[in-house]
């Protein structure tokens, strides 16, 4: 039986691994030194949750100490452990890690269904929140993320960096000189944006579940029970967890779910509405299956000022803007039918900054750009999407009050009930 | 009492029905339906969801009995068409549906005896059950299995008045699970309160206005307690956090000796949120007041405190980001510049140009060129800041000559070619090269004729690549092709081997078929001229290796079969594998290229050679 309660460290794990494992290759950090090595020392410390997946990726962030990791698989745990240094301490219950006080910022890199509830936990014990896209699974767990990150002074960075730096996926440009676009009306207003395979972005209908699983039994290095947290039960199989949870609805929202923020958010930054939602949303979608998110084809959502975002999904050709204003286009590869666009572009001022150190942020207690509050705004984009799709009718939407308008149904959907013990 | 006894006299009536009329049943039809499973638009599931409505109560409780535990068969058709059912009797105008449809599922969740068959019944009557589905819903509440999913159900429907009543449920044998999940799903719509008390140890009237402040009856009682909170030194940063974010909340700017004392706070969390919250306090004397306390402050947070007094308007605030930019800490300057913004930009201009003439290091140049270039009409506001002479320019500092030059290439800002002409011919070596890259993006014809005569003229080799970089890119952007070759021409008899080879070099980067015939000259004069300048030549075939197109290939294998000199032959066969290998990224088209080329060897040291690169590109395919 695996160590539910005590906290395991690296030495206990390795010894357990020959054991458990069939074979592990340790070759310590501290004795292939390398370029991300870094020294105890004054430096911010940080635990990691989640290591199985994205979490393997925050291992290696640079600019701080990681001290601890955490995830309800062992291999997933050993494989971590054995890749950090000497001192790192494996978990399987989130709730040891946050009780610790040497900790800063934890990194919540674990299925989506379990953000909130992990990130409002660690806003209760003081801990800076470095938290994995999608922000929530729910509206209703965002709402609640906000308030306890807010209400405790913790700083809050969603993992979506494009509305920063880095090409804008198939786009062709970064999203700066978008913003300077739009921000100084080049355009007009309002404007409708298109994101599709056409502009660049494909929502990866790969990530869809199947509608056909039959129990099998529970690896042993996984507690299923623990895996499973908040969501309703279903008997295990493969497909439900680890590389592909992504595409069942208790867990994620498919493809739109794994892509939706890294696209809308940069989005909703430059069309302004980072402290606002839509108010309509439109759906062209197959209904969908009650467990397995499947595809769809064209999402459609405006906001109360007339802009509209277009989640396409099978338009493609070149003729399709990415934006489309009153005074012009601006097309993939950052293409415009606007006369002598180039020169007009840079001769605009540039956007004000952004500053993407988080652990600078966690030094000088500034709020980082992407933070709990409009990394909930675009989130809710996607979980507009989500509920759309999976009701498969159009919906309205009070982004004050944050409801649903007259759909129970809808609205039902917006915080879901959780599997005792567990709460946000 | 009356409830169950109705709903029982209904229930069994269905069942009697559905016993009664199981064989009469269309198979077929229900075939047919859940073979049009799942429906591709709104109007098709629209049709299947009325059609089925259609049919009687048997016909959707066949849908229903098809449900099964997954190890015994999974029907994905029904799972869908169900899901999709419940959905569809959910909008607006189907409540008549909604009511039978619901009645359909309560039925099927008490006929089914497998949890996994009653969790999925619950699930859809979570989306779509009313106050009648409670009500059938509360047996499960004491069920030993399913308890838990039968009370979130009750929480989806009824939210918390519905939860609440389940504390009154009599179970045969009552269990501690079901209390807790009862417990946890009313947390779910306000357990903070209860979190809080047990977590943070303070008094619950002040965490009940915390909680809910539209409740607070004694509001000088409650900010009374939240200062001696903040006097708690036993009370975690986090929490006195929150009590300050309240303070603030109640008392406005009542509370500002609170967050001066807090930003003293040695807790980053409490005097971060100090510093979050003074944002929120409005008026001079506010800034005033933080402006008093920037001697005192930590060094942490000083940079801090001027981060924050940049987003303010008033005065005070605005000088003391001016006397942040002078002030000794990099920390605090480079807080004051990054504070300013597009709108604030204007009113500090000539300060970030001073202190653009003070700074020595780059990080600093850089700090303040970003905020230089959030300025709107930053190029007339400079403008008029060195009254029209462009002259003025040249006795600055080499560092703010290259950060203007900066600017202006990135901004485009053809209207200050001139500058960047000026600071072309500047000593410094360095600003030159800057001089050169703005012109490449805002240069005219006159600036490729200057840049054509630093081209010959500069020392350093950098530079000239430099400047030859810079008139490729404005001879392609003006389309100067034709007078750039033509001064080529007239200059290569003039020049020196070292100029020849930039002249040369130029006609690569110029790239078009003219230029390619020009080189084409130059190289067989040069290799076939007797007697031979080995080192000019070898350098022109290197050149013609990293040509543009194809056509340098082409020459460079003409050129190799005609030469006799051993060495030069060899050398341009060099060439001739390295521009294959540029040329063809893929290794099966080196190969192909690689093979013709061993083809043509005619002694046993160029077969080598090629041979050595046809192993090299096999190696690098098997990678």
């Amino acid at each position: 039986m695996y160590h539910s309660s005590a906290a395991t460290t690296r030495r206990m794990f390795l010894k357990e691994s020959v054991r458990w494992a069939s074979v592990f290759s340790i070759v310590p950090r501290h004795v292939l030194g390398g370029a991300h090595f870094t020294a105890p020392s004054e430096q911010i410390t940080r635990a990691i949750i989640g290591v199985g997946g994205m979490g393997k990726g925050h291992l290696e962030y640079p600019g701080a100490r990681t001290v601890a990791v955490c995830d309800v698989d062992r291999k997933h745990l050993a494989e971590s452990l054995a890749r950090l240094e000497p001192g790192v301490t494996g978990y399987r219950d989130f709730r040891e890690v946050l009780a610790r006080d040497d900790i800063d910022v934890v990194h919540i890199a674990t299925p989506p269904h379990w953000h909130g509830i992990i990130c409002v936990e660690a806003a209760k014990a003081g801990k800076d929140i470095w938290c994995e896209k999608p922000m929530t699974r729910t509206i209703g767990e965002g709402q609640r993320v906000v308030k306890a990150v807010q209400r405790h002074g913790i700083l809050f960075r969603l993992n979506t960096w494009f509305r920063f730096k880095d090409n804008f996926y198939g786009f062709g440009s970064p999203v700066l000189p978008i913003k300077k676009i739009v921000e100084n009306r080049l355009l007009g207003w309002p404007l409708t944006v298109t994101v599709g395979p056409a502009t660049g972005f494909d929502w990866k209908f790969q990530w869809s579940g199947l509608t056909n699983l039959k129990p099998e039994p529970i690896p042993e290095e996984l507690d299923y029970d623990f895996w499973l947290g908040p969501a309703p039960y279903k008997p295990y199989h493969p497909h439900r967890v680890h590389n592909t949870f992504r595409g069942y609805w208790d867990y994620d929202g498919g493809g739109l779910g794994d892509m939706g923020q890294h696209y809308l958010d940069p989005v909703q930054y430059f069309l302004e509405k980072d402290d606002t939602s839509p108010v309509s949303i439109s759906v062209d979608a197959p209904l969908q299956h009650p467990d397995a998110a499947g595809s769809w084809r064209r999402i459609e959502m405006t906001y109360a000022d007339g802009c509209k975002v277009i989640l396409d999904a099978e338009s493609t050709g070149d003729h399709i803007p990415y934006i489309s204003g009153p005074k012009g286009n601006l097309y993939k590869g950052l293409r415009s039918d606007i006369s002598n666009f180039e020169r007009i572009l840079a001769s605009l001022p540039d956007p004000d900054p952004q500053d993407t150190d988080f652990y600078r942020a966690v030094r000088t207690r500034r709020k980082f750009p992407l933070n709990e509050a409009n990394g909930h705004r675009s989130c809710t984009i996607v979980n507009l999407g989500v509920i759309a799709v999976r009701l498969g009718r159009d919906l309205r939407y009070d982004p004050e009050q944050e409801r649903f308008i007259d759909d129970d149904a809808a609205n039902r959907l917006i915080l879901q009930p959780m599997r005792s013990p567990w709460r946000i | 009492m009356k409830f169950k006894t109705n709903y029982r006299l209904l229930l069994g009536k269905v069942l009697f029905f559905s016993v009664l009329f199981a064989q009469v049943v269309d198979a077929l039809t229900i075939e047919t339906f859940l073979q049009s499973m799942p429906p591709q638009t709104m109007n098709e599931s629209k049709a299947l969801f009325e059609q089925a409505l259609h049919e009687n109560d048997l016909f959707l409780l066949s849908l229903c009995e098809r449900i099964l535990p997954a190890e015994q068969g999974v029907d994905a058709a029904s799972h869908y068409a169900l899901y999709g059912l419940s959905q569809y009797v959910m909008q607006p105008d189907k409540t008549a549906e909604r009511l039978r449809v619901n009645r359909v599922l309560e039925i099927s969740l008490i006929r089914a005896h497998h949890p996994e068959v009653q969790r999925f019944f619950m699930s859809l009557l979570g989306l779509c059950g009313d106050r009648v589905t409670l009500k059938v819903l509360e047996p499960y509440v004491c069920d030993p299995v399913v308890y838990d999913d039968a009370v979130r159900t009750i929480a989806s429907i009824g939210g918390f008045a519905a939860v609440s009543m389940l504390f009154t449920l009599q179970c045969p044998e009552d269990s501690e699970n079901k209390d807790a999940s009862i417990q946890n799903a009313l947390a779910l719509f306000g357990g903070e309160l209860e979190d809080l008390a047990r977590t943070t140890g303070l008094p619950r009237v002040l965490l009940t206005a915390i909680v809910a402040p539209e409740g607070i009856e004694n509001q000088v009682y409650v900010a009374q307690l939240c200062r001696e909170a903040l006097q708690n030194k036993d009370l975690k940063p986090h929490y006195r956090a929150m009590v300050l974010r309240f303070l603030v909340h109640l008392d406005h700017d009542a509370a500002l000796p609170e967050l001066l004392q807090a930003a003293s706070s040695s807790e980053p969390i409490l005097w971060g949120m100090a510093l979050h919250l003074a944002g929120k306090l409005e008026g001079e004397a506010v800034s005033e007041a933080w402006v008093s306390i920037l001697t005192q402050v930590d060094e942490a947070v000083k940079p801090q405190v001027i981060f924050m007094l940049g987003k303010r308007r008033d005065d005070t605030a605005q000088q003391a980001i001016r006397n942040a930019m002078r002030d000794p800490s990099w920390e605090v300057r480079r807080a004051a510049y990054e504070t300013i913004t597009k709108e604030s930009g204007h009113a500090f201009l000539n300060d970030l140009l001073e202190a653009m003439g003070r700074a020595d290091e780059q990080r600093e140049v850089k700090a303040i060129k970003s905020s230089l270039l959030r300025i709107p009409q930053l190029e007339e506001a400079v403008w008029g800041e060195i009254s029209g002479d462009w002259n003025a320019v040249l006795s600055l500092p080499t560092a703010q000559k290259r950060a203007y030059l900066d600017i202006l290439a990135d901004r485009k800002a053809t209207r200050f070619a001139p500058m960047a002409a000026r600071l072309a011919v500047d000593e410094n070596v360095q600003v030159r090269q800057s001089a050169y890259a703005t012109l490449a993006s805002v240069g005219e014809t006159e600036h490729a004729e200057l840049l054509f005569e630093q081209l010959l003229r500069e020392e350093d080799t950098s530079a000239a690549d430099s400047a030859r970089d810079a008139l490729a890119k404005v001879t392609h952007r003006l389309g100067l092709e034709a007078m750039v070759i033509d001064k080529i021409k007239h200059a290569l008899s003039t020049q020196s081997n070292e100029q020849i080879i930039r002249l040369a070099k130029t006609l690569r980067d110029v790239g078009s078929p003219e230029a390619f015939d020009t080189f084409r000259q130059m190289v067989e004069q040069a290799v076939f001229a007797k007697p031979q300048d080995q080192e000019q030549s070898s350098a022109l075939l290197d050149i013609l290796a990293r040509w543009q197109t194809s056509e340098g290939e082409a020459l460079l294998v003409s050129l190799w079969q005609r030469l006799e000199e051993e060495t030069l032959r060899m050398e341009a066969l060099k060439q001739c594998i390295v521009s294959i290998q540029r040329n063809y990224p893929d290794p099966e088209k080196q190969h192909e290229h690689l093979f013709a080329l061993e083809e043509k060897c005619t002694t046993d040291s160029e077969r080598q050679l090629v041979s050595e690169a046809l192993v090299k590109s096999a190696i690098t395919g098997l990678k």
